[in-house]
């Protein structure tokens, strides 16, 4: 350890600049550990491949009924008004429900084959966040995917990125709430927001934006008059002040305030809803190239046990539906016709990977005696585009009425699993997913994606096929 | 002036040639971690901290031993030769005094006064007055509807249940009479037995059969409810972390995670669980609908099924299912009530009233005697005593038998323990450590540790500081479980309210600064630059630091000509303590050109500064 010496310890090294965050928090997070012991495991070769530099995590907390949307099956529930038609790329979707995803089903591949072991939506959240199931015994020191992703790009930040790395909507609003980094330093924590909120309190005008400039200053002068006041004091909080001034940084960087100026009429065709500035935003932040990679949508309330078909109940799938079809749709649409501002000739959705699903899918065939659909993990289906995604595929196959899996869609026997999905995200961004962290809070090894899963041993692969 | 002294001191030390950076290798202590095995090395310690040499403080003479607490802490900082801080001033200890028991800052006037009264006993008096006055009612409350999870999942049993736990607080009940009615409750419904929610609270949805009337028990999983009430109980009332045997057995999984528990076997848990096998957690049924939340709780249930399929774990793997104690294997009488029966053999089991001492003493030290509280090691907790391989796993064992006895003694008293503890002088050290602090240094508690406020605590003081008090509608639901809108009732101060709240900006602030949502266990805040950022943005700080009506700002704009007395008082009100001659002179100085914007942003920025922010 440093001597603690004066405030210059405080002003931060050029190289600790180009972190996010700051030098001197790593001890502050409850239990971090900084720098890692990472090892490969030779015998579990992977070959990344690098072909995103951004990734979208469209959660659709509460769990989407596959059989109703993208995994459709005709049951006894089906309405007559769903008006399902083949897409152009040949899958029935309801159109009455689905009106703008039916069009951009060119650029999705479906994946119809997951199964998760976890039914109920707290561990089943917690898979989605954290890539691996709930050990109650070691979940405080288990990092989400988004904060493994910050740590292993934080080499590849670039001087001018002042963006957190990974960024969130609505996290807050799921079972598990937004994860801490668990053994990671706390700037790989995720930057979680709502949207409504975020609009008001990160878009500075001219007046606003002065007035900060002019209470900076004073808290600047404050610090420096009274060198002694943080004297002696633990270091998380000199640790937090770093942060204050990344902080700063952030809200100066005019990129920043850009990304949460909205159109209307982008309001308008992202649907206006919590998730549809959600959408907008993750367009903008990664338009401003700012240095944010990946971004966790979280969509929740598709919990549907009861009256799911009721339009006038107070949550319904009506309404989800059309809260999520114009949100995604539109994001789809402009990231595929947004310029990559790195690679001319590019567009954003060629170096981003989107994957939209739910934790598990929903109890297919007739409703339950409260109209409703329950929990059913045995199979249900994920969505995958951009990044050189082949779209208009279907892989997998779930059985004529969806409920047990008859095509795993993959060249193993069993089913793919959350895990091959965090295996593609990492893949897609260059991360070797087979790397191993041995100086754990617990000693417990800590695999990238970890083979043994909770029913044994399982095939921890990329969905190679989607590219194919 | 002090301030200035301190920093000279400081840049002396800095000039000191270094040392051999043995310390690199230590593991932080502070931040020790679930289940570090060894790591926890109160023995070793020793060793290394008396090859260094530290120099013993020569504050040591003068710091009283107030009590048996005093005799541990420093007689075994003195043997080992430890430094330690000396006693926090008047003003810290008021701040922190008030913000551990009480979650709120102090008034102006009670900045100004405390340092002033010249009695001896002062600060034994706050205390006094702090513990089980209304504001430590409330701190407390929201701190068991955090580790207790309260939440929808209780229906609107949670008003109830907050209003019971304020109504025990306040009474100093015994807590060990508490914990057996939360665990031996039953109830017609939990929205009029308060004691039934946590039991509620636990219950996991099962996959709901056809049955469209009356007692439908598929709707809720009885089996694997009793599983995470058991869990519950040993983890919040045990400080003993039974899942990883909910799964499996201990051997051949925790040998370097708890001695105590590779001895234990699945089967043990389901037996511990058995205590629950026939309780049964039925959903009321209204307009043929389960109204999940609201519960009618007996023990007319078949018993445990050992070979039950479970939705959260792998299958059981069967064994007796007959109800035996975990720490003691003792076995419920026969005739008796199993449930009552266990409350019995919890609460009288030692492990009861250490496990809740070294609980509340995590709470008030910054890190418990054995930490985390609720990962026991129950073989290691005797020094003379233990398994090959291991150390000791509290860093004082004897304190914290000492602290359990006192707790045990005095009738379960959680009005007194908390006295105990903050009238020692251990706990009324200051945070600030004269020296190069070394990380082993923390599990000695050489100083007092430094803890960012949590997000309710926060809020609080924000509100107390501008005089600008929040408004937390209190929504309930109604009768058929659509929320009343919170027409019924609201509160001012985020540490009043039974729930989280569900939206807006308070949420959004409120969760940056890592307010529980009640699904997960509680954990404490982390740093993200999220937070300076509502700091600077959120119009929970920036719609306060104007200078509307009744607010600190305009009062004082109002009652006082002299800019000066305005940054005097804005500097007492939000940092508790007067500001050096050079701030004061810098602040009146921004005021000069227009004195309400001066006053404004002097106030936004003295809620920015980062010691604001901290409980030190």
């Amino acid at each position: 350890m440093k001597k603690l010496a004066t405030i210059g310890e405080l002003i931060p090294s050029r190289r600790e600049l180009l972190r996010f965050g700051g030098a001197g928090i790593a001890a502050a997070a409850a239990q971090s550990v900084w720098p890692l012991q990472l090892r490969a495991d030779p015998t579990r070769k992977t070959t990344p491949r690098g072909n995103a530099k951004n990734v979208i995590f469209f959660e659709l907390a509460g769990a989407l009924s596959h059989v109703d949307s993208f995994d459709f099956k005709e049951n006894k529930a089906t309405l007559k008004d769903f008006d399902v038609r083949k897409t152009n790329t040949g899958i029935y979707v309801p159109h009455a429900l689905f009106p703008r995803m039916v069009n951009v089903m060119d650029k999705i591949a479906h994946v119809r084959s997951f199964v998760n072991h976890e039914e109920v939506h707290f561990r089943g959240q917690y898979y989605v966040q954290a890539g691996r199931q709930l050990n109650v015994a070691f979940a405080t020191e288990i990092p989400s995917i988004g904060s493994v992703v910050a740590s292993e790009l934080e080499s590849r930040r670039r001087a001018t990125d002042t963006f957190p790395t990974y960024v969130s909507f609505n996290l807050t609003t799921n079972q598990v709430g937004a994860m801490a980094t668990g053994f990671l330093p706390a700037r790989f924590s995720v930057f979680d927001m709502n949207p409504d909120e975020a609009l008001k309190g990160m878009t500075l005008d001219q007046k606003a934006s002065e007035l900060l400039e002019e209470r900076w200053r004073l808290l600047a002068r404050l610090r420096e008059l009274n060198p002694g006041r943080l004297a002696g004091l633990d270091k998380s909080i000199t640790g937090f002040e770093d942060f204050s001034a990344t902080a700063k940084q952030l809200l100066s960087d005019g990129r920043w305030p850009a990304a949460f100026k909205i159109a209307e009429a982008d309001r308008k065709r992202y649907g206006n809803t919590s998730v549809g500035l959600s959408s907008i935003l993750t367009r903008n932040l990664l338009k401003q190239d700012g240095g944010t990679h990946y971004i966790h949508i979280c969509h929740n309330g598709w919990d549907h046990h009861k009256e799911i078909w009721t339009r006038s109940a107070s949550s319904n799938h009506y309404q989800l539906i059309a809260e999520m079809d114009p949100a995604l749709s539109s994001l789809l649409e402009d990231l595929a016709t947004t310029q990559s501002p790195t690679t001319p000739g590019k567009f954003l959705l060629d170096e981003t990977l989107v994957v939209c699903m739910g934790e598990f899918g929903r109890t297919p065939g007739p409703l339950n005696f409260q109209g409703g659909r329950d929990h059913h993990k045995h199979v249900f289906p994920a969505m995958f585009a951009g990044a050189g995604v082949r779209g208009g595929q279907v892989h997998g196959a779930s059985d004529m009425d969806g409920v047990k899996c008859v095509d795993t869609g993959w060249q193993h026997p069993k089913q793919p699993r959350i895990e091959n999905v965090v295996s593609t995200i990492y893949s897609a961004l260059g991360i070797d997913w087979a790397k191993e962290v041995h100086n754990t809070p617990s000693g417990r090894t800590y695999v990238y994606v970890d083979p043994l899963g909770a029913n044994g041993i399982i095939k921890t692969d990329e969905l190679a096929n989607l590219y194919a | 002036m002090k301030h200035i002294l301190l920093l000279s001191a400081l840049t002396m030390w800095a000039a000191e040639p270094q040392t051999p950076q043995e310390d690199k290798k230590i593991p932080s202590e502070a931040h020790a971690p679930l289940f570090r095995p060894k790591a926890n090395q109160a023995g070793r310690l020793t060793e290394r901290v008396t090859a260094e040499l530290p120099r013993p403080s020569s504050a040591a003479a003068t710091i009283p031993h107030r009590n048996f607490i005093d005799d541990e802490i420093f007689g075994k900082m003195r043997r080992d030769g430890v430094p330690h801080a000396a006693l926090a001033t008047d003003l810290e200890f008021l701040r922190r005094a008030k913000l551990d028991l009480t979650g709120r800052i102090p008034t102006p006037a009670e900045v100004r006064d405390f340092p002033a009264d010249p009695s001896p006993n002062k600060r034994e008096r706050l205390i006094e007055q702090l513990v089980g006055s209304p504001e430590f009612v409330d701190k407390w409350a929201y701190f068991f509807m955090d580790i207790l999870r309260a939440n929808g999942k209780m229906g609107r049993g949670y008003q109830l249940f907050h209003y019971a736990l304020k109504e025990s607080l306040a009474a100093d009940r015994p807590y060990d009479d508490w914990v057996r009615s939360l665990i031996a409750s039953s109830a017609k419904s939990n929205y009029v037995v308060a004691s039934a929610n946590p039991i509620a609270r636990e219950h996991v949805e099962g996959k709901p059969g056809e049955a469209s009337d009356g007692d439908d028990l598929t709707k809720v999983n009885q089996i694997d409810t009793h599983d995470e009430l058991t869990i519950l109980h040993g983890k919040v009332f045990l400080g003993v972390n039974l899942s990883c045997i909910s799964c499996h057995d201990g051997g051949g999984h925790l040998e370097k995670v708890n001695a105590y528990l590779t001895t234990k076997r699945r089967v043990d848990f389901f037996q511990e669980a058995a205590f629950l096998g026939k309780t049964r957690y039925i959903p009321h049924v209204e307009k043929s609908a389960a109204v999940m939340g609201h519960f009618y709780v007996d023990d007319g249930g078949a018993g445990y099924d050992t070979k039950a399929d479970s939705m959260l774990r792998n299958r059981r793997s069967g064994g007796a299912n007959t109800p035996k104690f975990i720490l003691s294997d003792e076995v419920a009488r026969p005739g008796a009530e199993p449930r009552e029966e266990l409350g019995r053999m919890l609460t009288s089991h030692p492990q009861f009233a250490r496990a809740t001492a070294n609980m509340f003493w995590a709470k008030l030290m910054g890190v418990g005697l054995v930490d985390p509280y609720d990962e026991f090691d129950l073989a290691r907790l005797d020094p003379k005593n233990l398994p090959a391989g291991w150390d000791a796993q509290p860093s004082h064992p004897e304190l914290l038998e000492k602290l359990g006895d006192y707790f045990r003694q005095n009738n379960h008293s959680l009005q007194k323990l908390f006295k105990l503890i903050c009238n020692s002088s251990a706990y009324q050290l200051s945070a600030r450590f004269p020296g190069e602090w070394k990380d082993h240094y923390t599990r000695y508690y050489s100083r007092k540790l430094v803890r960012m406020l949590t997000a309710e605590e926060l809020h609080d003081a924000i509100a107390s500081a501008t005089s600008r008090p929040g408004k937390f509608v209190i929504a309930s639901k109604k009768e058929d479980g659509s929320s009343d809108g919170g027409a019924a009732a609201s509160v001012t101060m985020a540490m009043q309210v039974a729930v989280p709240q569900p939206r807006g900006e308070l949420k959004s602030f409120m969760a940056a600064f890592g307010e529980s949502n009640r699904g997960a266990p509680p954990r404490p805040p982390s740093p993200s630059p999220l937070q300076p950022i509502m700091m600077m943005r959120s119009p929970v700080v920036n719609d306060r630091v104007l200078a509307a009506k009744d607010s600190r700002v305009q009062r004082l704009l109002d009652t006082y000509a002299d800019n000066g007395k305005v940054v005097d008082e804005l500097f007492l009100g939000t940092l508790s303590r007067s500001p050096l001659p050079a701030e004061k002179s810098l602040a009146v100085s921004a005021m000069e050109k227009n004195r309400v914007e001066g006053a404004q942003n002097l106030q936004w920025a003295l809620l920015n500064l980062v010691e604001f922010l901290y409980n030190f």
